[in-house]
């Protein structure tokens, strides 16, 4: 809990909107649900609501198989079936008008896409000369 | 999988009515080749009274 909002750190249900991408499951007849396990800040800020989440969703933590597959690449014999999730959600609410909108930004990155962005990141850094030529 | 998903969500009330409508748009890679697609979504709640809850003690 801090001044400007509240942390959240776990194993948390993902939800936002209709629920069309994230659905936490919270009614009688739905099947799936999103879960990851997050680091969220909540913050409010008048009427509008900001949370910048980064969420691991690990293949065989889900609850509800809401991630398919077995999450083994076959060929590499590694695990694949993981994602990341960067998010922002900016809500506007106002009671007075019972209206709500927002947008949640999402950058998902799995499987080894994950790990080559860390490697980009590293070689951008301090390129070697063999990568410096190309070009 | 590398991609970007903007969702985006309104809601209203209206008296009895909910009105609701989401879109939600992907763009990025999925495996070798590109990923992009969209998806739309309204849903309209009547609550004609209040719900009856039931507690029991």
């Amino acid at each position: 809990m801090t001044d400007v909002g509240t942390v959240q750190v776990g194993r948390v249900p993902l939800h936002w909107g209709l629920g069309l991408v994230w659905n936490s499951g919270d009614n009688l007849f739905d099947r799936y649900m999103s879960t990851g396990d997050a680091v969220r800040w909540n913050a409010k800020f008048g009427a509008v609501f900001l949370h910048p989440q980064r969420d691991y969703q690990f293949q065989w933590n889900t609850i509800g198989g809401s991630m398919h597959g077995n999450g083994w690449n076959l060929y590499s014999g590694t695990r694949t079936g993981n994602v990341i999730d960067y998010s922002l959600i900016l809500k506007y609410e106002n009671p007075e008008d019972d209206i709500e909108a927002g947008i949640n930004v999402v950058k998902r990155l799995g499987g080894e896409q994950s790990k080559i962005q860390i490697l980009v990141f590293l070689l951008l850094r301090r390129p070697p000369p063999s990568l410096a030529r190309v070009g | 999988m590398n991609f970007m998903t903007y969702d985006i969500y309104a809601k209203k009330n209206l008296a009895e009515f909910s009105l609701g409508a989401e879109v939600p748009i992907i763009a990025g890679s999925m495996g070798a080749g590109g990923y992009q697609t969209f998806g739309a979504a309204t849903e309209v709640d009547w609550k004609p009274t209040e719900v009856w809850d039931s507690y029991s003690n």
